[in-house]
This record gives structure tokens, sequence and C-alpha cells, in this order.
């Protein structure tokens, strides 16, 4: 329980950090308290914010690269 | 974890069971001269904590490090433990042993048991056996022992080789696994970018310049793809260059003392083969030696013969004017005889010119007349009779003058030398002299120089022959040193050197033409995607994929610059730990300040030693370098020690060779200071074979002297043995 409790934190920190991104802030027209947890980036309305926490999630969950494109790539057919 | 105890049995040059290390929280000491012993302390540990190799390898290989004189001590049939045993506090006390049972079997043949390879946990409450191997790599496993082991200086550069950064950041940075996500979103965006390419070539308003651009991007790819995998396959081959000559470098020292030695040889023995040469060219051959030898003599009793005859001459006039001055005595002798003789004929008075001779006083006697007064002188008169007496005083006169005459012609007959054997000498003397004695002389003196030339060279050969053995002896104990290897593996290492630093440097030329030329096609790559990117698809599902395909690329690039962000503040924070303790660690020298930087292309880390004024410190010395990289050691330890709330001993293997005496001290006891547990294995304060007790007690830590015994052979493995004493506590 304690390495995936830090295995989750560690990947908050890497959501953040690419979230977090001015450059991604700037062309995805989101604002910093959109990303306050992966829970909230996830159902965020904004596409980028919950493509990137479903990959983050994907990872973190260690689904397939493929599970995890079709989910994401599906996600911003949607929103986009 | 910190390291309390290590105990070697029968480990190479660690003899017997008495070889124990006791270790506290600061730093440890273990001093030693070359050969002694500190490498082998620290590949005796390193045995100890492999865990990588199978039981099969590690068992075939026990017998290479068992003691040699333990091994010639074996009797048939007895048998011996090769054990490293380490004791550790880490969530409690707990201890690792590895041991191999040696067996002698037979004159050259020894058994090797199956490893044992024990772990021991102490709970606090109870005391668990538990597999050796699982317990290192739960509690010093390989890449913590990366940061954590250090052999030579070259090896304490961390950010050093292809993965060290890779492996530091996953290690220690506040964020792990981000190459994941930067893979996963890199091939994302490639995935989107070859859908929204497959659409907008059937988009009829994009689709003649999207097939344009997907030609050209396909064609990129590929390339680009073949650029990569060239770089790759080269950079592993760079790399195990640079892994080979690190191992080569780590007996640099050794093999630097070799060449000079062998380099010594090399001119001693083209010495003594000219020296041999110059004693073979001077001809002392028959005809020299049997026929001429003897004239060797000849000057010298040349001239020993003309001072004989000198000698004769000069004896010979001093015998002639002895013999004038002797005649002429005599001849005085014989003239006051006469004179004497007359006096008494004449009373004193000799006899007149005129006086008349024999005949004519015969004639006077006869006439009986004087005819020199002229005066009548009858028979028996005086004057007779005086005539008559002075006839007969004339007649023995004349006879006694006659007598002297003939002495006297007797006397100017007599000679002293009636031979001329002297003059003869003389003469012999002085034709052997001039050009024949020159003649002799030279071949004597050509004699006497060569056997002379032929003395002085023997000389010289002889004490250059000493010279060799004492070479051949030094290289054979500096072999026996680097872990008794023969010298054609020091040749070949060598060799090996210059070879692979010529390749490495060629293959990393090809590599960096290979990485211009992939940033022009990444630049094509990137510039040809925008192009695509820019098409205004006429129907929807061109437009959304086009969409979607941005929004890859815009997370795949937000997610590139965030691995670089966190990396920066992660090597940022490094830089300012490192230089924390290079000020506490160099407060009496000018020590520069570290800087980390990242080289993107490469995905690999530098340090650098620049001056407060940013100046790049070029050419820093050894030195200093090792106090950086020191720093950074120090200050990865903080970050582990952080992140897993646990400390890990730091252990250096002759990393301060650079230093300086003066240094030394300074610099160990400012170690000892910062509270970590150092373990450091050196020949610091040691000078010609003798430790500097006086430094060492002006240290505050634990020293240990490793030492080989006395009275080995410097040809024999079995007859050397390191021997530990402890020669300081700790204060």
């Amino acid at each position: 329980m304690a390495r995936n409790k830090r295995y989750n934190e560690n990947y908050n920190k890497i959501l953040e950090a690419v979230l977090l991104d001015e450059k991604l802030m700037e062309y995805a027209q989101y604002e910093p308290s959109e990303i306050s947890s992966l829970e909230y980036a996830l159902g965020s309305k904004n596409a980028i914010v919950s493509a990137v926490a479903t990959i983050v999630e994907g990872l973190s969950e260690e689904m397939s690269e493929k599970e995890i494109y079709n989910t994401v790539n599906d996600l911003l057919k949607k929103k986009l | 974890m910190i390291i309390r105890r290590i105990e070697i049995e029968n480990f190479r040059s660690y003899y017997g069971n008495e070889n124990n290390f006791e270790f506290g929280d600061g730093l440890t000491l273990l001093i030693g001269d070359n050969g002694d012993g500190k490498t082998t302390f620290f590949e005796a540990l390193q045995w100890l904590l492999d865990i990588s190799n199978t039981d099969e390898v590690q068992k075939n290989r026990a017998l290479d490090n068992f003691s040699e004189m333990r091994k010639s001590k074996l009797e048939i049939g007895e048998s011996a433990n090769l054990r490293v045993k380490m004791e550790f506090e880490h969530d409690g006390r707990k201890s690792v042993e590895k041991m191999f049972i040696i067996t002698r079997k037979g004159e050259d043949y020894f058994d090797v048991s199956d490893i044992k390879f024990k772990g021991k946990e102490d709970t606090g409450e109870e005391r668990l056996s538990s597999d050796g191997r699982r317990l290192i790599a739960r509690c010093f496993d390989a890449e913590m022992q990366h940061f954590s082991m250090f052999k030579g200086e070259s090896r304490l550069d961390v950010l050093d080789g292809p993965k060290a950064l890779k492996m530091l950041v996953e290690k220690y940075s506040d964020i792990k696994y981000f190459d994941d996500l930067v893979m996963l979103t890199s091939n994302f965006e490639s995935k989107a970018q070859k859908a929204y390419s497959r659409e907008s070539q059937n988009d009829e308003k994009t689709r003649g310049q999207a097939q344009v651009y997907d030609r050209e991007l396909t064609k990129l790819s590929g390339e680009i793809q073949e650029i990569r995998k060239e770089i790759k396959e080269l950079s592993t081959t760079v790399n195990s260059y640079e892994t080979m000559l690190k191992d080569l470098e780590q007996n640099e020292d050794t093999r630097d003392r070799y060449n000079e030695l062998a380099g010594n040889l090399a001119t001693k023995k083209s010495e003594a083969t000219s020296l041999k040469a110059s004693i073979d060219e001077v001809k002392l051959n028959r005809n020299l030696l049997d026929q001429y030898w003897i004239m060797c003599a000849f000057p010298s009793i040349l001239s020993a013969f003309k001072d004989k005859c000198a000698q004769l001459s000069r004896e010979k006039e001093r015998l002639r004017e002895e013999f004038i001055f002797e005649r002429g005595k005599e001849q005085g002798e014989l003239n006051r005889l006469k004179q004497e003789n007359e006096a008494l004929l004449n009373d004193e008075v000799q006899l007149p010119w005129y006086v008349p001779d024999d005949r004519y006083m015969k004639e006077m006697i006869k006439v009986h007349r004087c005819k020199v007064c002229n005066t009548p002188a009858p028979e028996g008169s005086d004057a007779y009779n005086f005539m008559v007496n002075k006839l007969e005083e004339y007649k023995k006169h004349i006879s006694e003058r006659t007598r002297i005459k003939e002495e006297q012609i007797k006397l100017s007959k007599k000679q002293l030398f009636t031979e001329e054997y002297i003059d003869e000498i003389n003469a012999l003397a002085n034709r052997l002299s001039g050009p024949e004695e020159a003649f002799i002389a030279g071949i004597a003196n050509d004699i006497n120089s060569r056997l002379e030339v032929v003395s002085r060279k023997s000389e010289e050969l002889s004490r250059v022959k000493k010279e060799i053995e004492e070479i051949e002896e030094n290289i054979s104990r500096l072999l026996i040193q680097a872990g008794n290897i023969s010298e054609e593996t020091m040749k070949k290492n060598n060799s090996d050197v210059h070879n692979m630093y010529r390749k490495k440097g060629e293959i990393e030329k090809e590599i960096k033409n290979l990485e211009d030329e992939l940033k022009e096609k990444l630049a094509r790559q990137a510039e040809v995607k925008e192009k695509m990117d820019n098409l205004n698809p006429g129907n929807y599902l061109s437009r959304l994929y086009q969409k979607v395909h941005i929004a890859f690329d815009q997370i795949a690039k937000a997610s590139m610059r965030a691995k670089e962000n966190n990396l920066n503040n992660f090597l940022n924070d490094l830089k300012n730990g490192a230089n924390l303790y290079m000020d506490r660690l160099s407060t009496k020298d000018f020590h520069g300040k570290v800087n980390l930087f990242y080289k993107k292309d490469t995905e690999e880390a530098g340090i650098r030693l620049i001056s407060s004024n940013g100046t790049y410190i070029k050419k820093p010395s050894d030195s200093q370098k090792t106090v950086m990289y020191i720093s950074i050691l120090f200050a990865v330890s903080d970050f582990a020690q952080k992140k897993t709330d646990e400390q890990y001993p730091l252990i250096f293997d002759a990393a301060t060779s650079s230093f300086g005496d003066a240094k030394e001290e300074d610099f160990y006891n400012i170690i000892n200071d910062v509270k970590k547990q150092c373990i450091v294995i050196t020949k610091d304060f040691i000078t010609g074979g003798k430790v500097r007790i006086n430094d060492v007690d002006k240290l505050s830590c634990r020293v240990y002297r490793i030492k080989k015994a006395e009275g080995f052979n410097n040809s024999d493995l079995s007859t050397v043995r390191t021997l530990v004493k402890e020669i300081k506590t700790e204060d």
C-alpha cells in the first residue's frame, strides 16, 4: 500500500508538472485551478486537461499504450 | 544503512580469520601503501555485495579469490573458509555473509562447496535468518551501491555515463517515470499525425499537398529512425569503450609505473647490449694477446735498462775521475821521489844541466883532470875521489831515474777500463730507443688501452646488469600488486588503451556528424508537420483529426518541457547542495562553484567547475575535481536520506590520491564533521612506507593500518599477507 501511495503521489506530480506548462495552458486556455488533483482534472471540461489526466491515470494504472491512446483519442474527438 | 563491522576471511591477501573492521557513524580511514591490500578490501566488499552473478558463476570464481597463502598451507583433505561478512543497521541490526568452503583434494586440485549466502535480521524481538541475496537487494541494491562505492578518483563522477543521469533522477528526483510519459505522448503524437495524414489525403481540398507532406514525412521519419538507430549503436560502442577504458584507467598509476619501468628496462638492456658490443669490438685476439702482450713490458724494461746504462756511465765517469786523481797522486809521488833523489845526489842541489855525463866523467877520471874547473885530479886526490864518487852517485842517480822513468812509462800506460762493454751497452740502449721504442710502446699502449676499455666496460656492464635485475624485480612486484597479472596482459592493456582512445575518438566524431544530420532532419520534420497542421481541410473529419493531432502534439511537447524542468530543478537542487559541501570541504583553497549542465541531445548531464564570476575553469586540478565530485556525492547522499529516510555509507578506494599532505588532515577532519558514514581507503598519511603517526593523531576519526606482513617473497603470491591493525580509535 505504501508503494502505491508513493506511486500515485508521483503521478500527481507529473500531472501537475505537465499541466502547469505555460505554453500548454496558453494553447488549451485553462487555469491552474482546474488541475488541483487527478480526479479533478479527469472531470475537467477542458479537453486537454482531461486528456493529460487520462494519460497520466493510464500510466499510473499500467494500462497498455494502445488502450490509453484509444481512450484519449476518443476523448479528444468528443471534446474538440 | 550504516555498516558496523566487516570480517574478511581468506580473501586473497586477507589470510586467516582475524581481519575485522569496526565502523562508527562518521569517517573511518583504512590506510595502506601500494600493494598492502587496500583495493582488495574494497573488492572483498564488492564480492560480498555481488548479487548479479548466479551462484554457479560465483562458485566457479571462488578459487580465484581464495587466499594463496591459505591455499599453500592446506593439507590434502583439509578445508578452509573463503568468507566475507558485513553487519549493518538498516531498520534494525542485520548481517549478510557470503561463504565458500574450499577443500584440498590433491596436490593441485581443490573442491569448492556450494555458496552459503546468509542473511540475518534482528527485529528486536527475534533474530530471523534470511537469504543474503534478498537482504542485499532490499537494503543495498546495485543502484544504491553505484552511488555509495567508488573505486579510484575517476569513478567519483556520478553523472558520468549514458544512464547515470537517468538513474540519478529516477532514484532521487521528486518525480519518477517522466520518461515513460514523454515516450507515450510522443508515440501518441505520431499515431495522431498518421491518422490525420490519412484523413487529409482523403480530403479533396488538401489531398495533393497532404500527399506531398506525407511522403516527405514518411521519408524523414525513416531517415530519422535510421540515424537514431545508428547513433544508438555507435553510442553503445563508445560506452563500452568508456567502460573498458575506465577499468583500464583504474590501473592507470600501475600502468604508468609499469611503462616507466619497462622504458627504463629497455634503455638499460640497450645499454647492456651496446656495452657488450663495445667489449666484443675490442679485439683481444690471439695475435694481440699471445704475441704482443709480452711487449707491454718492453717500454718499462727499456726504461729501466737505460737507467742502468746511465747509472753505469755515471759510475764509469766517477771511477775514471777517481782514477785520474789517483794517477795524478801517484805521479806527484814519483816526482817528489825524483826530486828527493836528485837532492840527495847533489847535496840537496840537483846537478845543473852542464854537469858532465857518464862518458865525460869517465874521461875526466881517466885523464886525471877535472875539465869542469880545468884543474888536475891525480888518482887518490880529493878531486879524483870526488869525481869517482860523483860518477858512482851519477850512475846510481841514472839508474834511479831510469827506474822512475820506467815507472812513469808504466804509470802512463795504466788504464782503468780495458774493455768497451759500457759503451756498447749504452750504444745498445740508444739503438733501442727512438723509432723502435716508439713502435713497441705503441703496441703496448694499444694493448693497455684495450685492456683498460674492456675492464671499464665490464664494470659498467656489471652495474647495468644489476640495475636490470632491480628493474625486473620491481616489475614483478608491480605485476603482483596489480592482481598477479602477466606482463603480456599489462602490455596488451597499454596497447588497448591507445587503440580504444583512437577508435572512441573516431566513433565520437561520426556520432557528432550524425547528430548534426539528425538535428536538420528533425527541424525539417517539425517544419513539414507544422505545414501539415496549417492545411485547411475541406471536410469535418479531416479537421477533427487535425485538431486531435495538434492536441497530442501540444501534450507531447508539454510533457517534454515538464520533464526537462523537473530535471533542471533536480540538477539545481543538487548543484546548490553540492556547493554547500564545496564550501565546507575547501575552506582554505580556491574551490570554485559546481555547475551542472544538461545536454538535451544525448540526455546526459555533466559537471563543471566555474569561478564565482561565471568563468568556466577549463582544467581544474585533480584535487579540485575530487573535492567537487565528493561534494556532489554528499549532496546525492542527502537526497537519498531525504527520499528513503535511510543513510547510506560512502566508500572510497583511493579517491584522494591527488591530495597533497597538507590537504589530507583538514579534508578528513571536515568529512568526519559532516556526519555521514564514510569509509576511505587511502595511502594518505604514509611517507616512505611509514605512517606519519603524528599527523594521524591529529585526526578525530578511527584509523586502521593495513599492511603487508614482512618477509614476503616478491615473486610468490602465497607469501603475501595483509595484516590489519587499528592504530587510532574514534575521538
